[in-house]
């Protein structure tokens, strides 16, 4: 009796309720936030401030500090496969002119799965420039274009721009920026994209032929969300690399919680790296790639 | 028709050039088949008709009192008589073998030219309008007490007239019958009458034109009755010696409701033969020597030939309808110019169909459904030309009573007449004025006063701006209105105003001038400006969102009333029209601003809602419907694209579901269980999410549904 009457009650509740409402998605231009780098997304996206990867990928004040001249990088990604799936793919190219200039280019394709009749679709093109200011301070600035199909008749896209700035000394380095701040239109109707304050430390230490390094990232957006993730990496020899992390996603975040797990090897300038993302949403997400730098 | 010519004894010349003859020894013959006019060379000689075969009666055509007998002898008159033949002779040849004879003619046969009454139309409207239908302003000739004098004696050729008729008895002053067929009380000549002179202010029927005052004065009429009717057969009258029996007995003015017919075959049309042959006809000698003695001798002494001391007028004026057959020709107009030939407007104030017309048609009048007099006491309305020339005649005796005088010709007042008249209407001249021709010649005009209401306005694209304009002449002229301006339009809606229109569905947004300008007889004007802005149009607009609707059984009713989700910011009304694209689905009912939907069966429709205003500027709004059936297992409303609320319905019993929502990045919009059912929908409100792909996995009984959706 008491159960048909909580059901009942619970029905009437749900006959005259008001909408629910629902959190976050309030930016637009989600995908944009997405790390296409194998190697951070073992890490769990943490990384920003990481000296140890090649700066195809990474932040594109990393570049002045990069010991060698060019890296270039490729790399895929099988998307969310529990909700709308999707197969990514990035390519990367950054690059040192002088001592204290750098240059960074990528775009990023994303294709998603499993729609009748036609594949949506969204792309992301980035440019950046950095300066090293001394030989603990890089600044970096950089352009985003984004655009994504929402329905055969719906088109978003938008611009973006970065700010950053990156200290190091010693085996620590730190990240300040602005991350892709802008907006997208659809219509006439414009919208904001997953604008943050992006902070990031990152610490490595080396003990023979082990090396250690523990990486933690804040991103507080514009929007309200908040991710922190965080990732340790260790590598042996700088030929074998083991990396882990977990990122966690405020309710309002474009990107939820989720662990990381990661492998790579590197050998004569050429990175073979691989990562898969564990529970949550975007569990069995994984991100393989290659790249090359000297 | 007839061409005159000398009679010799070698020749008969009485020659008809057409129609044939056979049609004029036939039943139908634009001539009196029994009778023959005859001149002879000298008074004093008279022929012993019993010599001519065939004549069974000979008399003389213009007879009358001693007194006039001069008079008569020194027109020629004396000589004329009048043979009435057995129709075993043809007439001509018959003539011309008699000595003494100098000259022969046939009579044509004239008809009252009235057309079949039209019952349907007001009273008298051809003397006092209320309408803006054109009177021809006789009010203000009354109203300055020219009425109609006993003294002035109009004639009436045409049938009888009615001596009992309370309204015409005590102004019918004498009745002469040229038929010889005793006087009868007919239609047309009763009709006719009244309009002259039935008598006014008596408290009965009609006021005739010159009908008096009520004091028992009122211009007098004399019935001269040349149409009578016999055994079913018309009969006509010696409409020349009634002429000069006119003429003789104090006539001023004669009023002839005739004419002579083209359509000589009587079948009801003029052929083109009948057209040319009428062109080329002419009125016989006698006709035109009575024509002239009118003219001439009327308001005369027989013995010197001056105008009588107590004649207003030396001469007489001669009126005559100008016939109803639409032709452009009439012979006695071609052989007596002096004449005024009357055509007739319609009640619009336009040129009759049916009227002749022409240069010598010079005075138009009102002929359509005239209400005058008609036999035994009563009334009735006609048609026709018969009607519109005594309404000149009437005028004219006014005129007369106005103007008369010593020395007062028929050509004054036919100037005045003419010279008075409102502009020409068609080809039938100018429309009759009677106080413009009273005021013909006059010095001290004071010019027009216009009024306007309202002069200046504001409107919305879809309204209309209407104005009324007033007309006020101090000295009663008639006044003419004029508009210049782009996209305004003129209408007569009373005999002194009009109306004034600009409809803003028809011109852009912006602002519009015109000028407005009475101009009276004489030139005299007066005008005002009128100021219209017509506001932008501005389409309807949405008040309220059009939502998804779920129907849940067949029957099930969703109810609308369009003006709750629609409004025009004009505050005009729009028109709506409402569409189902599978109306197999859902049954629309239409109730003016409202409609319902009724489920049919399972399925979903899309529901097209346009409002449209009155310039064509609309709004297109659609929504779906949504009719859902028992047994559903997962939908959602409004389907794949989401505006605002998403509907997520699952089974028909609510069971406890886990319904997760993420975007295509994998951030989770909404992740919880909850009951949920066909009959109990999880509503979620996306209305703020920026415009992204979206999942939805919705798990419940085991089963794991989902769904690519897209939030816009």
């Amino acid at each position: 009796m008491r159960r048909k009457a909580l059901i009942l009650l619970l029905l009437l509740a749900a006959f005259g309720a008001k909408a629910q409402e629902v959190s976050g998605g309030l930016e637009a231009m989600g995908f944009g936030r997405i790390v296409r780098d194998p190697a951070r997304a073992g890490l769990a996206f943490a990384g920003l401030a990481s000296l140890s990867q090649g700066p195809a990928f990474g932040s594109v004040a990393a570049v002045p500090f990069y010991d060698g001249t060019f890296d270039g990088a490729f790399s895929y990604s099988r998307w969310n496969p529990s909700g709308e799936c999707g197969n990514h793919f990035t390519l990367a190219a950054a690059g040192r002119l002088g001592k204290r200039y750098g240059i960074s280019a990528s775009a990023a394709l994303q294709r998603a799965v499993g729609y009748e009749g036609w594949t949506p679709t969204d792309f992301q093109a980035r440019l950046g420039l950095s300066m090293a200011l001394s030989e603990l301070f890089s600044v970096g600035i950089g352009g985003h274009y984004l655009s994504s199909t929402l329905s055969p008749e719906d088109h978003l896209s938008g611009f973006a721009m970065d700010l950053s700035l990156l200290l190091r000394k010693g085996g620590f380095s730190a990240f300040l920026g602005l991350s892709q701040l802008g907006s997208a239109s659809l219509g006439d109707k414009v919208y904001p994209t997953a604008a943050s304050v992006s902070l990031g430390a990152a610490y490595a230490h080396c003990f023979g032929e082990h090396r250690l390094e523990a990486d933690l990232d804040a991103d507080f957006y514009l929007g309200g969300g908040v991710i922190l993730s965080g990732g340790v990496q260790y590598s042996w020899r700088e030929f074998l690399f083991l990396r882990g992390g977990y990122h966690w996603g405020s309710a309002k975040a474009v990107l939820p919680s989720f662990a990381s797990a990661g492998l790579g090897v590197h050998w004569n300038g050429i990175r073979l790296d691989a990562a898969v993302l564990l529970g949550g949403p975007l569990s069995r997400s994984l991100t393989v790639g290659i790249a090359y730098g000297f | 028709m007839l061409i005159l010519a000398a009679c010799s004894k070698q020749a008969a010349v009485v020659s008809v050039p057409a129609p044939s003859a056979e049609v004029l020894s036939g039943e139908f013959s634009p001539y009196e088949a029994d009778v023959l006019l005859v001149q002879l060379e000298d008074p004093a000689q008279v022929p012993d008709w019993s010599q001519l075969p065939g004549v069974v009666s000979a008399r003389r055509l213009f007879t009358d009192e001693p007194r006039f007998e001069k008079a008569l002898h020194d027109f020629g008159l004396d000589r004329w008589y009048k043979l009435r033949l057995s129709g075993d002779m043809p007439a001509t040849k018959a003539a011309c073998d008699l000595p003494g004879i100098a000259y022969a003619e046939r009579r044509l046969r004239p008809a009252p030219v009235a057309l079949p009454n039209d019952p349907d139309l007001s009273r008298q409207t051809y003397l006092v309008s209320s309408s803006a239908a054109p009177d021809i302003h006789v009010a203000p000739l009354w109203e300055q007490g020219f009425s109609g004098r006993s003294d002035i004696i109009v004639a009436i050729l045409d049938g009888g007239i009615d001596a009992t008729h309370p309204d015409l008895a005590s102004h019918l002053l004498a009745s002469e019958d040229f038929t010889e067929e005793g006087l009868q009380a007919d239609v047309h000549g009763t009709q006719v009458a009244g309009i002259v002179s039935a008598v006014r202010g008596n408290g009965i029927g009609i006021s005739g034109i010159a009908g008096g005052s009520g004091s028992g004065d009122g211009v007098r009429l004399l019935s001269a009755q040349i149409f009578s009717r016999k055994e079913g057969k018309d009969r006509l009258g010696d409409y020349e010696a009634a002429l000069v029996w006119a003429a003789n007995h104090g006539a001023l003015i004669a009023q002839n409701s005739w004419a002579f017919k083209a359509d000589t075959d009587g079948d009801g049309s003029v052929s083109e033969q009948e057209k040319a042959s009428f062109s080329r006809s002419h009125i016989p000698l006698s006709y035109q020597l009575a024509l002239s003695y009118f003219s001439q001798k009327a308001g005369c002494d027989p013995e010197t030939g001056e105008q009588r001391a107590d004649s207003p007028m030396k001469g007489g004026l001669l009126v005559f309808a100008s016939g109803n057959e639409g032709l452009d020709y009439n012979p006695v107009a071609a052989d007596f110019p002096d004449a005024l030939f009357v055509g007739a407007t319609d009640a619009e104030g336009r040129q009759a169909a049916f009227s002749n017309h022409g240069d010598w048609v010079r005075i138009c009048a009102p002929g359509v459904a005239v209400y005058s007099t008609m036999p035994d006491g009563g009334y009735g309305r006609a048609s026709g030309t018969s009607f519109a020339a005594p309404q000149v005649s009437g005028v004219a005796a006014l005129l007369v009573e106005a103007f008369g005088g010593p020395g007062f010709t028929p050509g004054q007042l036919r100037a005045r007449l003419l010279g008075g008249a409102a502009p020409a209407v068609g080809e039938i001249g100018g429309f009759l004025d009677a106080m413009g021709s009273c005021r013909y010649g006059a010095t001290d005009n004071r010019p027009p006063m216009l009024s306007l209401s309202p002069d200046a306005a504001t409107i919305h694209a879809h309204e209309t701006f209407r104005a009324q304009a007033d007309l006020l002449d101090p000295d009663q002229d008639a006044v003419d209105l004029s508009l210049e301006g782009e996209a305004f339009s003129l209408r007569k809606t009373a005999p002194d105003r009009y109306e004034i229109v600009l409809d803003g569905k028809t011109v852009r947004a912006g602002t519009y001038h015109a000028e407005v300008t009475a101009t009276d007889r004489f030139g005299a004007t007066d005008h005002r400006g009128i100021d219209i802005t017509v506001l932008p149009n501005h389409a309807p607009v949405l008040e309220k969102r059009m939502n998804p609707v779920l129907l849940r059984k067949t029957g099930e009713r969703a109810n609308f009333l369009l003006t709750d989700y629609f409004s025009d910011p004009d505050g005009e009304v729009p028109d709506f029209s409402v569409t189902v694209d599978h109306p197999e689905t859902v049954f629309l009912s239409r109730n003016g601003a409202s409609f319902s939907l009724i489920m049919l069966q399972e399925g979903r429709a899309e529901v097209t809602v346009t409002a449209r205003d009155a310039l064509g500027a609309s709004l297109q709004v659609s929504f779906p419907v949504y009719a859902a059936p028992e047994g559903l297992t997962l939908e959602t409303l409004p389907g794949y694209k989401v505006y605002s609320d998403l509907l997520i319905l699952t089974g028909t019993d609510p069971v406890p579901t886990h319904i997760v929502l993420q975007t295509s990045t994998g951030a989770i919009l909404y992740d919880d269980t909850v009951l949920c059912g066909a009959e109990t929908p999880l509503r979620l409100d996306l209305s703020l999410i920026a415009p992204v792909r979206l999942f939805l996995s919705v798990s419940y009984d085991g089963r794991t549904y989902t769904k690519n959706l897209l939030k816009l």
